[in-house]
């Protein structure tokens, strides 16, 4: 489908796209962890561990959250 | 949470609580509602700012690259109303979105179901749905507005001397 962007819109080369689901849930945990370090501590140390926990916790979490629902069917 | 919370409000050291608001709140939001971590840079807060900036950008640039679009009022939906106004809190780049996804500067679908415009925009729309990962791109989109919600909320209560 041709674009009606003025910028000419994007294709469909997806060039830079993540396909992986695990990676999209690994970047997403990181970005949303780094931003909440620094908006919610002051020194480099506590940043960090912020960074690790939250980040590390969104991960584990979601994939826990996958398992589980790994045996509900896809279709009914 | 009060005031007193040492770890999220904590004044910076030698400084104490302002009685009346070290500078107008105005400027420090304005400039953050228009690019993440303005309003920090203008409080002094050069690190964090940086920091804001590049994930904002970031989380903004992930979402468009991976198919998200920005989110048009649909009456008929109430739930899109909360959606776009989410969006819309990332200031000029909700622009660089809606330009860049839905090709012009529309908020609105139009509410009659017969209407032609309304008719051209869905079919758009459901172009954009096709793309694989159009849900994560609509994630992070949405991640990067509530993002610098924050980040003005941020600069309001540290330039009313709430944090340091």
């Amino acid at each position: 489908m041709p674009s009606t962007s003025p910028w000419g819109g994007r294709d469909d080369s997806e060039a830079g796209v993540i396909r992986s689901h695990f990676l999209n849930l690994v970047v997403f945990s990181v970005l949303v962890a780094i931003f909440f370090a620094f908006l919610t501590q002051n020194r480099t140390a506590d940043r960090l561990r912020v960074i690790f926990v939250l980040g590390g916790a969104m991960i584990v979490l979601s994939l826990i959250v996958a398992y589980v629902m790994y045996p509900f069917p896809l279709q009914r | 949470m009060t005031e007193t919370a040492p770890d999220l409000v904590s004044a910076p050291e030698g400084a104490t609580a302002a009685p009346y608001p070290r500078v107008s709140p105005i400027v420090p939001c304005l400039l953050a509602w228009l690019l993440p971590g303005l309003g920090h840079l203008y409080l002094g807060r050069k690190g964090r700012a940086g920091a804001f900036f590049l994930v904002v950008l970031l989380t903004f640039g992930f979402g468009l690259a991976s198919g998200g679009t920005a989110s048009l009022i649909d009456p008929q939906q109430p739930l899109s109303y909360l959606a776009t106004f989410d969006n819309l809190a990332l200031g000029p780049l909700d622009v660089v979105a809606r330009l860049a996804s839905v090709g012009a500067l529309v908020y609105r679908l139009p509410p009659d179901e017969g209407d032609p415009g309304r008719l051209a925009l869905m079919n758009q729309l459901r172009e954009r749905v096709r793309h694989p990962t159009y849900e994560y791109g609509n994630t992070f989109l949405l991640t990067a507005g509530l993002m610098n919600l924050l980040l003005l909320l941020d600069a309001f209560d540290i330039s009313m001397g709430r944090k340091g």
